[in-house]
């Protein structure tokens, strides 16, 4: 990987990222400047119709994408309101041994692997000279540009008390209510155990599928002997836009999806309201969560060959919104810049009717209908192949964070549960919380260094 | 061995010479690697700066003591004079902490960097030089210490392979009088000797009977898949011969299509195994040459024998692979452990005297694989060998060559078995890098 100045990176600002890299030995200086004149070229439209210039703007942005490069250590973990990548491998492990120094030997040693690939190294920093040792870097990143990896860690419940109820790590009174309390059950779901939860989170985001891979196979890698994967999901085309930059994507039912979601650029107040854990919320937790976050993951299989016979009328009452556009039903004629226009949940149609059904997922999930409570969405579509009767294994890995999933993610769920027309074509198969500390300071030598001090 | 430049290994040596006098003087103090002797070299590290005095030494053991005084935590490193490669070095040094980095450099130019937050480009790189001090050649204690793993290591092959004649024409003479259930009990421990260093023998091939480890302990899911046939094809089972050609026959009943069709290819095979069990005797014992000359283990040889020894266990022992007639894995896995116990046992003390964290680690995790396989033993035989579990009751294996486990069958046993491999594997995967010059 690349060999970059960390300053230029550390001094921008923690979610603008260097778009400046070494790749395969070109300077970054004159990838910069490729960059900067393609995008100028982009812009301008120069090169043969809207159909060239489309092509053209996607490869661009792919091209600058796998150069993006975002600051390790800042005020929030990297990889939440981060605007999010393509690609996502998130893991978790449970940890083997009973040893609070191994455990924090894993957390220091994971922190520098962690800092040293966001940045674009090798795992280890530049090759041993010793040839008779295993590489501390697996390779298959070597020389490959940053691609936006972020690497995001969080505390399970079972990493404070056993199964038995026992303090593992002598952790326990800095234990938040949130995680005892666990996640409570929801209708129509077949949660299987061996699929959630666990003692540590590792989200891996990156525009390269293979670096993100490689990130989570080189942490797994360090890991051995301390903590070991539970289990693991690889998602692409991510399913949600935390950036008022970036456009909304599509879930595999083919609707734009996550339109009302938190972004980044939402004011302070409104972020420090639904999506950092504020000081005071929780006196247990108080001293090493504060400013961080709630990691709500759900996997969400989907029925897509059941969904694909619907009418399209039918797909779109049951979304609430037109399939092309994204515009909410409450939109009578929609058009392309209507996505954003706010849902009107009072709107008729010519027959007189409420133009939303009450029951659409837009009407389920809305904020209004919740107290105004919102979450930051993150998800990422899977495909883990199919099962033996030739139907696709696909589904939404959806993932939120919320300040307090208690307040911001239960109960939407459970009215979701219970009354959303979509929730006859899905079925949530595993589940996943976890406590998200806030980022890594200055002179912090490992992630969660508060929890354990 | 392969011989590297002797940058490589140069820590071995005078702290080999330490930990050794204090083992046997004083066995407590045999990680103490401190700054007793050599020179000293202060390094002070800042945000952006890494002060390293004085810059010149004369060759030998140095220590640096390393203090971080600025705001991140810091790396500092020793490079190669190519400035690309890590001769020592240090991550994670925090802020308002002191770290000592210990090595021995040899005569020549190096250069020392930090690296704030251990990324990105180096900082305060200097050029360091080494002048002709101490020599730093490989002393006599060092050299004593590697001569005789290898020679304790080629003693232990030699009297496997020796137990091992012995022990298969037990085997085989239970098995051609008819005696089934003597064949049966005999079958896992006689293998034993053979598991015990199969990465060794399996090395040394000879030049007549070609792949001696194939002849012997051939699997006929390799034969079947490489002819395309099924494992019970008359084809495939006609090429097959030594120790779990026996087993199959033993183990299966007539429908399988395993059985021997007469006593008389029931001796057939079982003189072929002790021939060629006679070879491997040979060749060990240097009365013939091998493919690649006479039988002569180096450092190597021992350095990654342990390694290789777990990987045995990785990749075919916990799926049941290795024994799918019989289920007797677990005999081979026990086999396998004791001989990666021995290998490293032998290397035990160099390493010590490299890398104590190493040395822990792997005594740490020997005794975690040692006391998980404790679980299924069902006690000894009258000659004092450990019995062990049918392999097929505790984990989801791979029966009569038929279709492997799916991922999803595998037990918590296995589950807890792998885990405790793969806690070994790691920290003995750096055995040669640490040891071999």
């Amino acid at each position: 990987m690349s060999n970059d100045d960390p300053t230029e990176a550390a001094a921008s600002d923690a979610e603008s990222a260097s778009a400046e890299g070494k790749v395969r030995g070109i300077p970054r200086r004159r990838l910069f400047a490729l960059g900067g004149a393609a995008g100028a070229l982009g812009i301008a439209g120069v090169g043969g119709g809207a159909a060239g210039y489309a092509v053209r703007g996607a490869q661009e942005k792919k091209q600058s994408a796998v150069h993006l490069r975002y600051p390790f250590r800042a005020e929030k973990q990297q990889g939440i309101l981060t605007p999010a990548q393509d690609n996502m491998y998130t893991v978790a492990f449970d940890v083997t041994t009973s040893d609070r120094q191994a455990l924090i030997g894993l957390l220091e040693d994971w922190t520098v692997a962690a800092e040293q690939m966001s940045a674009g190294d090798l795992v280890g920093g530049a090759p041993d000279a010793n040839a008779e040792l295993p590489p501390k870097d697996s390779g298959e990143v070597w020389g490959y540009p940053a691609s936006g990896l972020t690497i995001t860690f969080g505390f399970g419940a079972t990493l404070f008390v056993d199964e038995a109820g026992k303090d593992r790590f002598g952790l326990t009174n800095k234990m938040p209510q949130v995680l005892k309390d666990g996640v409570p059950k929801f209708a129509n779901e077949a949660i299987h155990a061996s699929e959630s939860n666990g003692d540590l989170l590792v989200q891996a985001c990156a525009n390269d599928p293979q670096v993100a891979v490689h990130a989570i196979r080189n942490l797994t890698r360090i890991a051995f002997g301390t903590a070991k994967l539970k289990w693991g999901q690889i998602g692409y085309g991510r399913t949600s836009s935390t950036s008022t930059e970036q456009e909304t994507p599509r879930n595999l039912f083919g609707f734009k999806d996550g339109t009302n979601n938190i972004k980044s650029e939402d004011a302070d107040g409104e972020l420090d309201k639904h999506l950092w854990v504020q000081s005071g919320d929780d006196p247990a937790s108080d001293g090493w969560l504060a400013g961080g976050t709630y990691f709500m993951a759900r996997k969400i299989h989907m029925y897509l060959e059941i969904w694909d016979r619907v009418s399209l009328a039918e797909q779109e009452d049951i979304i609430g919104r037109d399939k092309r556009y994204g515009a909410p039903q409450s939109v009578a004629e929609p058009a392309t810049d209507q996505e954003f226009t706010p849902i009107d949940f009072s709107a008729k149609n010519a027959e007189g009717t409420p133009a939303i059904d009450a029951r659409s997922h837009i009407s389920i999930v809305a904020p209004e209908h919740h107290k105004g409570a919102k979450m930051l969405r993150r998800g990422y579509n899977f495909t883990d192949g199919n099962d033996s009767l030739g139907r696709l294994d696909a589904g939404l890995f959806f993932i939120a964070y919320v300040r307090d999933p208690r307040t911001n993610f239960y109960p939407i769920l459970k009215t979701m549960a219970q009354k959303d027309l979509l929730t006859e074509y899905l079925q949530h198969q595993a589940s996943a919380l976890f406590a998200i500390p806030p980022g890594i300071g200055t002179g912090d030598t490992m992630i969660g260094q508060k929890l354990f001090t | 061995m392969k011989h590297h430049s002797a940058l490589i290994a140069l820590p071995t040596v005078t702290l080999l010479a330490l930990s050794l006098a204090a083992c046997t003087d004083n066995p407590q103090n045999k990680k103490d690697d401190a700054a007793s002797g050599g020179d000293t070299v202060t390094v002070k590290i800042t945000d952006d700066t890494c002060e390293v005095s004085p810059a010149t030494l004369p060759s030998g053991k140095v220590s640096f003591s390393v203090t971080n005084k600025g705001t991140k935590p810091n790396e500092f490193e020793i490079l190669a004079e190519n400035k690309l490669q890590i001769e020592s070095e240090k991550e994670n040094i925090g802020p308002g902490t002191t770290t000592t980095v210990t090595t021995a450099l040899d005569e020549g130019t190096y250069y020392t960097a930090c690296k704030p937050n251990m990324v990105g480009d180096f900082v305060g790189l200097a050029e360091f030089a080494v002048t002709k001090g101490e020599d730093i050649s490989v002393d006599s204690d060092t050299q004593a210490a590697e001569d005789k793993a290898i020679t304790n290591y080629t003693g232990y092959v030699k009297d496997q392979v020796g137990q091992l004649v012995d022990a298969t024409k037990d085997f085989t003479d239970a098995y051609t009088s008819g005696d089934t259930e003597k064949a049966k009990a005999l079958y896992p421990l006689a293998r034993q000797h053979y598991e015990r260093i199969e990465p060794t023998a399996e090395s040394f091939g000879i030049k007549e009977a070609g792949d001696l480890d194939g002849a012997l302990d051939g699997r006929v899911q390799d034969l079947s898949a490489d002819a395309g046939k099924k494992p019970n094809d008359p084809e495939v089972l006609a090429d097959w011969t030594g120790w779990h050609r026996i087993e199959a026959d033993l183990f299966t009943d007539e429908s399988e299509g395993y059985k021997f069709e007469s006593e008389a290819d029931r001796k057939k095979v079982a003189d072929k195994l002790n021939e060629d069990t006679k070879t491997l005797y040979d060749l060990v014992y240097g009365k013939v040459d091998g493919a690649s000359g006479a039988f002569e283990l180096q450092l190597s040889d021992v350095a990654t024998g342990a390694s290789a020894l777990l990987e045995e266990v990785a990749l075919s022992k916990i799926g049941g692979e290795e024994e799918t007639f019989s289920h007797t894995d677990l005999y081979d896995f026990h086999a396998n452990v004791e001989g990666a116990e021995v290998a490293y046992g032998n290397v035990e003390k160099l390493v010590e005297a490299q890398d104590p964290d190493l040395a822990e680690k792997i005594t740490t995790n020997l005794d975690g694989v040692k006391t998980v396989l404790k679980k299924y033993q069902t006690g000894k035989d009258d000659d004092g060998n450990i019995l062990y579990e049918d392999y097929s009751k505790v984990a989801a294996v791979q029966k009569d060559a038929g279709e492997a486990p799916q991922d999803t069958d595998y037990t918590e046993a296995q589950q807890e078995l792998s885990d405790a491999v793969n806690a070994l594997s790691e920290p003995l995967s750096q055995v040669s890098g640490t040891i071999l010059r």
